[in-house]
């Protein structure tokens, strides 16, 4: 069940990185280091998944002595459009459009249920 | 959900904030639960700053704005909502696109531990007494990163759960293999720890309820899901290929996702959330079984029965409505919110039956659908399985100064926690259970007139009156105190008032096998002239459409009635 992403879905990946920021594509950046098998990790090819570096809130890298809990905006977020993607339904769940423009508003639907305030889970009710 | 800007406490209910801690255990994060309504991170933990403070105003400018304060459902006390204690949820993508889940006896664990920790909100704390931020830790204590974790013990069963303590530990991640130390000391995801494809499992902790409770949907079960089966290589006769329920990624092959993450979606009854993606990237059943589709799936089989060939059935009939025959896990079928103010569920066997035209059967092992017409993917309206919800509530009716016209009308929803300020959570005096079933229900008229009075002459606990024209919406009537003294009604169909007390519940999964289908025994089941002129067990089934009526008794129709669809 588990296969390395990239030769799974070499075109996905080429597709990707054309929506993904310059980081993971171009393999600039991101870290570097060596796994606990002395195996150098870091971003060798365009499809490389193999260091994602675990960030806190603040950006800084996370060790085993941190208490503070990982950000997935800081985590996944140098290499994917985050912000695209939780433009999804599924995270804005009626609080904005397609362009994401923020859409909330009383009466949603215009009929006069003022307390409707979107057509999602997050004020539609 | 209550508006962003507040004149008055009595106008609050649902704030973000109390969002973020109760509603979303099924919201991945970001969004709603990072931004308020003018685009700024709730709390910027950063900067330190308040959303509200980068607008220049003050926590005295915000007492009554819906993102920065929080009403008590219980007591319907106000406080400022503390988002500097709790962070923000960001957008969790791992929650989703880890390739492992941690399933314990059934329990989706990654989904629990989230959601404990969101509902802790402000009261979250580790081993030695510290604030935790709980929304801001809700994915890492999905991942399991942690080594101290303990629930409130006082969380009714059937609730979701709430955490009180949790030790973010890394640890944790490297002793079960989710996470890596490099030489420099920092922490690494493993390669394998992320999948493409969403386990079913991912989608089903926040699907779970909602579908076992309003459509008595269930997954993992090959026997009630023919593509559960079909899809992990269940029916077929070697066991060496089948795949375990927490690898299935059955979901995603009907609902696949872009880049967007717009989870490919149809067209549900009640959903109307992004609506404009409707169908996109959806697989329909005609994608996969009609051999001249461009996704025609070679391992699905084309429908060749006979009864598929009546180019009649086709235009009228669904394939979900023959192929979705019956459930066998009960559903919620009715909520009383207006006896106590609290809700009070029925499920399915309370008012159905395994026989469709015998309600009062006592075998209680099967419920059946009923059918609304739904505009298909084609375009064209068929009918569609689905399962009524009946709720039952007060409302706050306003003529808008035009008695005489209802077509400009408003019915609001009395908030919950003001309802219960003055029923404190009991029926009030007077009120009997008139069928007998245990649970006392407002049903009569002199049940109904003691509301209202009571609802009309009361305040909440700030002083504002509960309802200026109370009414009670129930079984497609709006019941109100005539001028004339007494309760009087009307249905509220047809009059050009927006409210509801029966909302269609989509019922589009759990396909059989091919021989349970509607019509494998005969045409019969549904055609009149084929079954002796007696009535029918698919059209003629009786649907439910008021939990109680005057005197007690629910009130059915028989499908036929419903949607002007008559076969003879
Ligand atoms: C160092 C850069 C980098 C980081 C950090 C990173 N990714 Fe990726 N990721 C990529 C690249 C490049 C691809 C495209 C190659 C591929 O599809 O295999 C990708 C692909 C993916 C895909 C498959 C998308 C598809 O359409 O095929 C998923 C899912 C994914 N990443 C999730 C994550 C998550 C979750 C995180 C944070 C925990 C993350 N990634 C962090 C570089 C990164
Ligand atoms: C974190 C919780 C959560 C997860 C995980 C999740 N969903 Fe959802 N999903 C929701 C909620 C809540 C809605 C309703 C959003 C709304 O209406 O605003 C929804 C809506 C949907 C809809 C559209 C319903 C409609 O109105 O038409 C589909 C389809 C769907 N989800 C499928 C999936 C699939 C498939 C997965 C797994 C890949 C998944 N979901 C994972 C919570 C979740
Ligand atoms: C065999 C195809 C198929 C599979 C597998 C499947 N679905 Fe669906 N799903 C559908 C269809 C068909 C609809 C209804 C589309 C429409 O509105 O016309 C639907 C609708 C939905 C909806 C909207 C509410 C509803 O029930 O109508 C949600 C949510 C959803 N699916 C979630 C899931 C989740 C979660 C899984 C996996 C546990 C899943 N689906 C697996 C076909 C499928
Ligand atoms: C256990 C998960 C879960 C919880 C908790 C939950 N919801 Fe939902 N909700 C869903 C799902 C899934 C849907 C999508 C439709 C469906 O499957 O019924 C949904 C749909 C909705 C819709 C209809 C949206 C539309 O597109 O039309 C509203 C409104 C809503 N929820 C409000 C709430 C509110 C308010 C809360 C908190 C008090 C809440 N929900 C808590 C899972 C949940
Ligand atoms: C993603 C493709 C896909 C979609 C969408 C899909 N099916 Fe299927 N279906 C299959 C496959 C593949 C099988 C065969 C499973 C097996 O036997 O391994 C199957 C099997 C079936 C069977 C059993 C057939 C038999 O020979 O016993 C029925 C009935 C069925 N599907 C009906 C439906 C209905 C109704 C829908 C829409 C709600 C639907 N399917 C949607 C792929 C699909
Ligand atoms: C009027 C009810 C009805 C409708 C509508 C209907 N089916 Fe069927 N379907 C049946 C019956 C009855 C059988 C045969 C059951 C048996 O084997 O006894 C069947 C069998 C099948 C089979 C197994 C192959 C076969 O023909 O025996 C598939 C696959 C199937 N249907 C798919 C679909 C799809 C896809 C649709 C929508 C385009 C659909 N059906 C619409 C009643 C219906
Ligand atoms: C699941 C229910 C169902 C089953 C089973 C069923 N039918 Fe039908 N049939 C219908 C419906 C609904 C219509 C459309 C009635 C209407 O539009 O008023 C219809 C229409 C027809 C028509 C067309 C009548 C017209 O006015 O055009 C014929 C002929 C027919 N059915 C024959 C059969 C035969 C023969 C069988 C058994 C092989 C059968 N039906 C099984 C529901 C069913």
């Amino acid at each position: 069940m588990r296969r390395p992403m990239g030769r799974l879905f070499p075109l996905a990946a080429l597709l990707a990185c054309l929506g993904v920021a310059v980081a993971g594509c171009g393999g600039s950046s991101g870290g570097g280091g060596t796994t606990p098998g002395g195996v150098t990790v870091g971003p060798t090819s365009a499809m490389d998944h193999t260091n994602i570096v675990l960030k806190d809130r603040f950006g800084q890298p996370i060790t085993l002595t941190s208490k503070e809990p990982y950000s997935p905006n800081e985590t996944c977020g140098p290499c994917h459009d985050v912000v695209m993607m939780a433009n999804g339904y599924h995270f804005q769940q009626g609080r904005t459009t397609a362009a994401g423009t923020i859409q909330t508003r009383d009466d949603f639907f215009s009929d006069g249920r003022t307390w409707l305030k979107s057509d999602g889970m997050y004020g539609k009710w | 959900m209550a508006a962003k800007d507040n004149a008055n406490v009595s106008d609050i209910d649902k704030t973000s904030f109390w969002w973020a801690g109760l509603c979303s255990i099924c919201h991945p994060g970001g969004g709603p639960t990072e931004y308020d309504r003018d685009g700024h991170k709730f709390f910027d933990v950063v900067t330190g700053e308040f959303g509200y403070e980068k607008l220049g105003k003050t926590a005295g400018d915000v007492t009554l704005d819906g993102d920065y304060a929080e009403v008590n459902h219980m007591t319907g006390d106000l406080r400022a909502a503390p988002w500097d204690k709790t962070g923000v949820a960001e957008p969790d993508c791992l929650y989703c696109h880890r390739s492992d889940r941690m399933i314990d006896q059934g329990k989706n664990m990654n989904w629990i531990w989230r959601t404990a920790v969101l509902r802790s909100k402000d009261k979250l704390k580790d081993s030695q007494g510290n604030d935790v931020p709980a929304y801001a830790s809700a994915s890492t204590a999905a991942q399991g990163w942690f080594s101290g974790f303990a629930l409130n013990p006082n969380v009714p069963a059937g609730k979701p759960p709430m955490a009180t303590t949790l030790d973010i530990d890394y640890q944790a991640g490297v002793n079960s293999g989710s996470l890596m130390v490099g030489t420099d000391g920092n922490l690494y995801l493993p390669e394998t720890l992320v999948t493409r494809e969403p386990t079913d499992y991912a989608c089903w902790g926040c699907h779970l309820t909602p579908d076992l409770k309003k459509r008595g949907r269930v997954w993992f079960d090959p026997v009630k899901d023919i593509h559960y089966a079909g899809f992990n290589n269940l029916l077929d006769a070697d066991p060496s290929n089948d795949k375990l329920a927490v690898e299935s990624k059955a979901c995603t092959r009907c609902h696949p996702s872009d880049g967007d993450h717009n989870i490919a979606k149809g067209n549900a009854t009640l959903g109307s959330v992004r609506n404009d993606t409707d169908y996109e990237g959806f697989r329909t059943c005609r994608d996969c079984h009609d051999p001249s589709s461009i996704y025609y799936d070679p391992n699905a089989t084309p429908p060749t029965h006979p009864v598929h060939t009546i180019p009649k059935h086709l235009d009228v009939m669904s394939c979900e409505m023959c192929h979705i025959p019956f459930k066998e896990d009960a559903a919620a079928l009715v909520v009383d919110n207006a006896t106590t103010g609290s809700t009070i569920g029925y499920n399915t066997a309370a008012f159905l039956s395994a026989d469709p035209l015998d309600p009062t059967n006592a075998d209680k092992s099967r419920w059946y659908p009923q059918f609304e017409l739904k505009t298909d993917r084609d375009g064209q309206v068929r009918l569609f399985p689905t399962k009524l919800l009946h709720s039952v509530w007060w409302g706050d009716w306003d003529q808008n100064g035009t008695p005489g016209d209802l077509t400009d009308d408003t019915i609001a929803p009395l908030a919950l926690w003001r309802v219960r300020g003055l029923t404190t959570g009991a029926p009030l005096a007077g009120v009997t259970d008139h069928n007998g079933d245990g649970k006392p229900e407002v049903n009569t008229l002199a049940e109904i007139e003691v509301y209202l009075l009571a609802l009309e002459s009361n305040n909440d606990k700030h002083g504002t009156p509960l309802a200026a024209r109370a009414v009670l919406i129930k079984g497609g009537q709006v019941y109100y105190l005539s001028g004339a003294g007494g309760v009087a009604s009307f249905p509220y169909e047809g009059t050009g008032i927006h409210t509801e007390s029966s909302h269609p519940f989509s019922v589009n999964h759990n396909v059989r096998a091919a021989g349970e289908a509607l019509g494998s025994t005969s045409c019969g089941e549904c055609h009149t002239q084929f079954n002796g002129g007696a009535p029918t067990t698919v059209f003629d089934r009786l649907i439910l459409t008021d939990p109680w009526d005057v005197n007690g008794d629910p009130v059915y129709e028989p499908m036929r009635d419903h949607t002007g669809i008559d076969p003879d």
